[in-house]
């Protein structure tokens, strides 16, 4: 016979377990079911975190090439696939009898605890039951459950790191490098609109230098660092379309901040808050230079000694332009007369806001002009998401006003003149050069950016007999043959030889293509030099 | 430990039983506990294996340590059925009336020893079948119920096949068990011949009586076997047929006609005895696969190509006790 008391492996003697050896049994199993249950949910788990992180490497490759946030992708492909595994593991989970014969065979009971407990729910109370359950607990039932069935890293479990670092393999690899090392075939359109955009890039920068604005002179040599890429065949057209995508989306930003500055700074400057609104507009008439001030100018003029009355009569004009839209000035007005007084401190404030505001809007109509050449090189590059979208915002461009922009940026008077010349509203009317002004419509023509109106293209009229008794005809105009682009043939070739190794050392190019861009430049150079009237110089 | 008062009364006669058997009988520790079984199982027992391993001497030594009654028939050719049996003789009473009286034959008793069986004719052969399956010989009209405990242990030579008559299977399926005697090893060997060169052989004492055997049968019976564990013999009896799901390609290949039902029924029988012997009083897996092998050797019979390839039987079984699962679906 068992005693009644058993020494524990502590110190003290507990009285033994009080429960009956069926209730001992129930209690063991049960125990025994849930860590087993437990055990399989862990080992599906770990099913699930493989599978889900396979298929999330291959889903990140997949969104980084279709330019997609691959982390988010990934994130819900391993969600789903641990939920679904862990359903499976509790769908699949094993009965008590199952759990029973599991742990007779692991702790080698020669099946006393699966018998016992396949007699005691099959039989209920009995003789045999009994004396199968004491069996049983004298066969010794285990302690701890979590031994007989322990949470362990299964071999799902251990090949799940390898699928982990296939995700991270697929997250960080370059898929530039991963292309085949031969030389691709450049996409001629890609070449040709990476041509346009790195001459306009130029240009940006060159206006932006004699303007002095940063944003426009940054944004600028990123056009131009992306011309080159196009222009060079480092970008297949996908990876082209995907750059300008987000050049465009940059381009837009900071247009969007300059407006905000040049709207800050016109509130802060000016009391009346009408003049800020026509500003935000884009109306030429209420702005300086839209009255043909030239508000830095006068700046310098009035640090070096004084203005004169010629920047009197502008401010003067101005300021009765202002009053004639309804947006009058009153602290303008206020430092004209102190002006004649000869306390000049409250114009030279309104002076400097003018300035920064005027500042402010020439980036935003650069970077507008930027964002144009963008769009227009999507669609040349055959982007539906740019030729659905340019129905819309590019109807909004108003090249009329960049026509305008230039003019007055270069002569403020003979802009003036030509307000006046157009329709006799002039400044008087700070609408005067919108959209539908048959003048400024006739200057079109002169946009160096825009090709020369041609003919309409040949009609096309197709005639043909489908199956017998079925004919079909069709009628259509091919596209117009794009015109030539007006702009001077500028020879920049020669500069590009000394740049061309900064550019290398500072941008990122593949490896194998950085020696044939050094040879290209350079090539270009040396044909510059041998034979200055075919130089391959860009525009 | 086990507190099973009941259980641990029976492992002490039969280790009493072992015991004796042992001071006489060197090695054949699976024979001797296949006899045993196949006694607490109510079976019977065929031993095969060639002269001079103590198979006879086996079954003398385990009649001595039972009290039960004890018969020796030594098949030869010209034995006859009612040598077996008995046969009606004509009897005269006191008043000088002539009758038939039945003169029972050496069948009737408690332990059978038919030396080897396979010498006598078919015909004689058979006339133990009714003995065996239905523990009664019917002579006449009359039928005479054979003593309980009543256990035929028969054995074959398997080399000299000339002028024997291998049992019929119909035979051979009421066998138990077919236990294999196997050549000693050195040890056992010196110590055979140190018992049997030298002193005379010791004295065996009856320590199991008839009454014992019975109640001993009945805890056998007692012995309970799980769904589960049961499912597994029944697995393993059907991995021997050709046509079943279960069954391995070799199986498929070499067998033409598996276990009967009678196999399962020896395996799980046996393997109650097992658990009996290991003071359990409910079968594990391990019992059914040591059962197995005696329960099934002579219930497969190989096809042509079997036989052609020698394969044996030995190797297939083992091979179903290896393949067949013990637990499905988990």
């Amino acid at each position: 016979m068992m005693s009644p008391l058993s020494t524990s492996h502590g110190f003290w003697l507990r009285p033994r377990d009080p429960l009956s050896p069926r209730e001992r049994l129930r209690q063991a199993v049960g125990d025994l079911t849930r860590a087993r249950r437990l055990q399989v949910l862990v080992d599906y788990g770990f099913v699930g975190l493989l599978i889900g992180l396979g298929i999330a490497a291959v889903a990140v490759w997949v969104a980084r090439m279709m330019h997609v946030q691959p982390w988010p992708l990934a994130g819900a492909v391993v969600g789903i696939a641990l939920v679904l595994a862990l359903a499976a593991g509790w769908w699949r989970r094993p009965g008590m009898l199952e759990v029973a014969i599991s742990a007779d065979l692991k702790l080698k009971l020669k099946q006393r605890l699966s018998t016992a407990w396949e007699f005691m729910t099959a039989s209920g109370d009995g003789e045999l039951t009994e004396r199968l359950a004491v069996q049983a607990v004298n066969a010794g039932l285990p302690d701890d459950p979590g031994a007989v069935f322990p949470l362990r890293v299964n071999r799902w479990g251990w090949l799940a790191p390898l699928a982990a670092t296939a995700l991270l393999l697929a997250s960080v690899v370059e898929l530039d490098r991963t292309s085949v090392p031969a030389p691709r075939a450049p996409d001629a359109r890609v070449v040709s609109e990476g041509e346009r955009l790195g001459a306009f890039g130029r240009a940006m920068q060159e206006r932006a230098a004699r303007e002095r604005l940063p944003r426009s002179a940054r944004q600028g040599g990123e056009l131009e660092r992306l011309g080159a890429r196009m222009e060079g065949g480092a970008l297949s057209r996908g990876q082209a379309l995907g750059e300008l995508r987000r050049m465009e989306v940059t381009l837009d930003e900071e247009r969007r901040q300059a407006l905000a500055e040049a709207g800050g700074a016109s509130s802060g400057s000016r009391g009346a808050d009408k003049d800020s609104r026509a500003d935000n507009q884009g109306s030429p008439g209420g702005t300086p230079a839209g009255s043909g001030l030239n508000p830095e100018a006068m700046l310098d003029r009035m640090n070096r000694g004084g203005l004169d009355s010629a920047d009197l009569r502008a401010l003067t004009r101005y300021q009765q332009d202002l009053a004639g839209s309804g947006a009058a000035d009153q602290r303008l007005e206020k430092a004209l007369q102190s002006r004649r007084a000869e306390a000049d401190d409250a114009l030279r404030e309104i002076l400097q806001n003018l300035a920064l505001v005027e500042r402010a809007r020439k980036e935003g109509r650069e970077l507008g002009r930027a964002r144009e050449q963008v769009l227009r090189a999507r669609e040349n590059l055959d982007d539906a998401q740019a030729t659905a979208r340019g129905r819309g915002p590019r109807a909004e461009i108003d090249w009329d006003d960049d026509e305008r922009y230039d003019r007055d940026a270069g002569d403020p008077e003979s802009a003036r003149a030509d307000a006046r010349r157009g329709d006799g509203k002039g400044l008087a009317d700070p609408r005067s050069a919108s959209r539908g002004d048959g003048r400024v419509a006739n200057e079109r023509a002169q946009s160096p950016y825009r090709p020369e109106p041609g003919p309409r293209g040949p009609v096309l009229q197709p005639e043909g007999e489908l199956r017998e008794g079925e004919s079909h005809s069709s009628h259509a105009r091919l596209p117009a043959r794009a015109g030539r682009p007006s702009v001077e043939s500028v020879e920049m070739a020669s500069e590009f030889a000394p740049q061309v190794e900064e550019v290398l050392s500072r941008e990122h190019y593949p490896a194998h293509y950085k020696e044939f861009i050094r040879r290209y430049f350079l090539n270009l150079s040396r044909g510059a030099r041998g034979a200055p009237g075919e130089a391959g110089g860009t525009q | 430990m086990n507190d099973d008062t009941e259980v641990a009364l029976g492992r002490e006669r039969l280790e009493a039983l072992r015991r004796q058997i042992e001071r006489r009988i060197v090695g054949h520790r699976d024979l001797v506990n296949g006899i045993l079984a196949c006694l607490l199982s109510s079976g019977h027992v065929l031993l095969e294996g060639v002269p001079g391993l103590g198979k006879t001497l086996l079954v003398k030594t385990l009649s001595d340590a039972l009290h039960l009654e004890f018969a020796r028939i030594q098949f030869t050719p010209d034995l006859m059925p009612a040598d077996i049996i008995g046969t009606q003789v004509v009897m005269q009473d006191d008043a000088g009336r002539r009758h038939f009286q039945f003169q029972q034959g050496p069948v009737f008793t408690q332990l059978l020893l038919a030396d080897e069986i396979n010498r006598a004719t078919p015909k004689t052969q058979s006339a133990l079948l009714e003995a065996m399956e239905e523990k009664h010989v019917t002579v006449g009209r009359t039928a005479h119920v054979l003593q309980e405990p009543f256990m035929v242990l028969a054995t074959q030579n398997p080399i000299e096949m000339e002028g024997t008559y291998p049992l019929p299977e119909a035979q051979l399926d009421r066998f138990l068990l077919k236990l294999n005697a196997t050549y000693p090893d050195a040890g056992e060997l010196a110590q055979i011949v140190d018992r049997t060169t030298g002193a005379p052989m010791p004295a065996v004492e009856p320590v199991v009586s008839a009454g014992e055997v019975l109640k001993l049968r009945e805890l056998t019976r007692s012995v309970a076997v799980a769904g589960h564990v049961r499912d597994y013999a029944i697995r393993m009896v059907l991995a021997t047929h050709p046509g079943s799901a279960e069954a391995t390609p070799r199986v498929r290949r070499y067998v033409r006609h598996g276990a009967s039902p009678r196999g399962v029924q020896a395996i799980v029988l046996v393997a109650k005895a097992l658990a009996l012997f290991a003071g359990r009083i409910s079968v594990s897996f391990d019992d059914l696969a040591a059962a197995a092998p005696p329960a099934l050797r002579h219930r497969i019979l190989l096809n042509f190509e079997g036989e052609a390839e020698g394969v044996s039987v030995e190797d297939l079984i083992a091979e179903v006790v290896r393949e067949t699962p013990t637990v499905r679906d988990i």
